[in-house]
């Protein structure tokens, strides 16, 4: 024993930091923007700079100190504000929404953080004047913005599933595609279709500070897929059951490492401490991997029979050991599987072993959805709205959230590889089922709430 | 320190001096008493909208790992600068894993005579020329970690 800490423990530590990449993926500022609502769009957007500038400060200042004196690497400092589409007041039109995002990136250039989310709109059951007019200012706004990422949210399970907006995302995701088509049609991967959005995400892109979040809080990512993966490696053949309890204890550890970090920074910045996502989310980085989880725990291939029960294992067994470890677990909290950030992910893609179909069914059960997956870039505007479509009916029927965020590189072939460097990863381009659903798409209105969504 | 931290932090010496003794009716009490007499800045002051955060982490432990070759006089580098920096080694230990060195050294801060990233940046010096990796922590998080 060494002070209250076995030798065991200690290094156990040292080592999920140092070799397995243990981090803290996000510090996510969440700031309300409500008050900073006015008549026009250069008050809006000077009160939005202002107040992003004064809660937001000293965020990178603060997480790098806490990094430092606890030895765990805090890789990402970003912020989500209230969704865009509430803020801009009665006058506003697409190219003032511009402006209020132009503004906020250089608030987020000049505090030093990596994103921004919040330009976003809620319009799972309908879409007002506003923001039908904020929806067509997405790709403008992202293709001129270095920093901002963006989301919609299209159903939830108490709505059902807005076909209008759904429509209009196939178009909006093209459109933005092609203005970006220089940067590998970048924006994309800034945008996300969601269904049951959660307000309190800290991971980019779909970060949103939801209407019903306090004035400022501060929401914690901590990621893990590293320390899982040698978890299960050192495991060595054991029943699943026992992999299960393995995996279970490991991320028990990990989220609290997070949880420890979270309340520190919310302390510090003197701010409320938000909540904890238990996602597992990949990087590119060798062994960081969900793929390789799932390799290690029997599989061939990402993609091969069985592959969607290993992911709900897992899944379940993070929830199950992350849930004990925080007092506010929230976000997504599951596994996270975007195809260009996972290495494993990338080469089962390559070899053909993974396909669309086949992510579409772990979807189902993992946290998130279609998410970083490359399409040719002849797809038609009505196929990404229908694969949109099948992705946010999983997660309406299921009562869970679902999202997709779709590449479509203009010119882009089948196996092409789209390369966006740093956390975003590779992306190659993927097959996807040629038969039309556009007449299926231009029928529009809104899909009932399922049967699920009674429950009173 | 601000007034919520000054009374929290009271009330954690207090405690920790009772013992056994300790119960909530009497820490109530001798806070109140305390704070009623020894003024902890602005009555009503409002927390900050966002800190500075320069206030440092609550505890004085630190946890200190070098892990590498083994040679001569890798403990006595590390030692070296603990003591120059007036750092108090609480508990120590080293082994030796065929020819890889590894050292756990648990530390008070309290007496330390520079920061916590001073040192832990002297430190980490040191093992590049010692060619062992030095990384320094606070305790808190192997607490947060290993200890329900």
């Amino acid at each position: 024993m060494l002070g209250s800490f076995s030798t065991r423990e200690i290094l156990e530590t040292i080592k999920m930091i140092q070799k397995e990449h243990l981090d803290i993926r996000t510090t996510t500022m969440g700031i309300s923007l409500f008050d900073c609502i006015s008549s026009s769009v250069e008050e809006t957007k000077t009160r939005i700079y202002d107040k992003v500038m004064k809660y937001a400060g000293n965020l990178v200042k603060v997480v790098n100190g806490i990094e430092e004196e606890f030895g765990i690497r805090a890789a990402n400092k970003r912020v989500s504000v209230t969704p865009i589409s509430l803020t801009g007041g009665v006058s506003i039109d697409r190219d003032g929404f511009v402006e209020i995002a132009k503004a906020l990136d250089k608030a987020c250039d000049e505090i030093g953080a990596d994103f921004l989310g919040g330009y976003s709109a809620l319009v799972q059951k309908g879409a007002n004047r506003v923001e039908e007019e904020f929806i067509r200012s997405i790709p403008q706004a992202l293709a001129e913005t270095d920093h901002i990422c963006s989301s919609v949210n299209v159903a939830s399970t108490r709505a059902g599933i807005n076909m209008d907006a759904v429509r209009e995302m196939g178009t909006v995701i093209k459109e933005m595609a092609e203005i970006t088509k220089d940067r590998g049609a970048l924006a994309n991967a800034k945008f996300v279709v969601f269904a049951n959005a959660v307000e309190d995400n800290p991971f980019m892109a779909g970060a949103f500070h939801g209407v019903s979040e306090p004035e400022c809080v501060i929401n914690v990512g901590v990621s893990g897929p590293g320390v899982v993966n040698h978890a299960v490696k050192d495991a060595g053949p054991v029943d699943l059951g026992t992999l299960s309890e393995i995996i279970k204890k490991t991320v028990f550890k990990i989220t609290r490492a997070g949880e420890l970090i979270g309340r520190e920074t919310a302390r510090r910045l003197g701010v409320q401490f938000g909540i904890l996502d238990l996602s597992l989310a990949p990087t590119p980085e060798p062994g960081d991997s969900i793929g390789e989880i799932l390799q290690n725990m029997g599989l061939g291939q990402p993609g091969a029979p069985g592959t969607t029960a290993a992911l709900s294992l897992l899944t379940d067994a993070v929830k199950k050991g992350g849930v004990m470890a925080s007092s506010y677990v929230g976000g997504m909290s599951g596994a996270f599987i975007p195809v260009s950030e996972d290495n494993a992910m990338i080469e089962a893609v390559r070899i053909g072993a993974l396909t669309l179909e086949k992510l579409e069914a772990m979807t189902a059960v993992c946290s998130v959805g279609l998410d970083m997956v490359a399409v040719p870039g002849d797809t038609p505007a009505t196929t990404i709205s229908g694969l949109i479509a099948d992705e946010i009916s999983i997660g309406v029927v299921n009562g869970k959230t679902t999202a997709v965020r779709v590449i479509v590189p203009p010119g882009s072939k089948v196996g092409d590889v789209v390369n966006f460097g740093g956390l975003l990863g590779m992306a190659i381009v993927q097959d996807i089922n040629q038969y039309s659903c556009d007449r299926f798409v231009a029928r529009g209105g809104r899909i009932p709430a399922p049967i699920t969504s009674m429950r009173n | 320190m601000d007034r919520r931290d000054a009374v929290y932090k009271i009330t954690e010496i207090i405690f920790k001096h009772l013992g056994d003794s300790a119960n909530p009716e009497l820490v109530k009490q001798m806070v109140r008493e305390l704070i009623n007499t020894v003024p902890l800045g602005t009555e009503a002051a409002p927390i900050p909208v966002s800190g500075t955060g320069t206030a440092p982490a609550s505890g004085q432990t630190a946890i200190i790992t070098a892990f590498g070759k083994s040679h001569p006089g890798i403990v006595a580098g590390i030692t070296g600068i603990l003591a120059e920096k007036n750092v108090d080694i609480t508990d120590i230990t080293q082994t030796l894993l065929g020819e890889n060195f590894a050292m756990i050294v648990i530390v008070n801060l309290a007496e330390a005579n520079c920061s916590f990233s001073e040192l832990k940046e002297t430190l980490a010096k040191k093992g590049d020329e010692l060619g062992v990796g030095i990384f320094s922590q606070h305790e808190e998080l192997f607490q947060f970690m290993h200890k329900v």
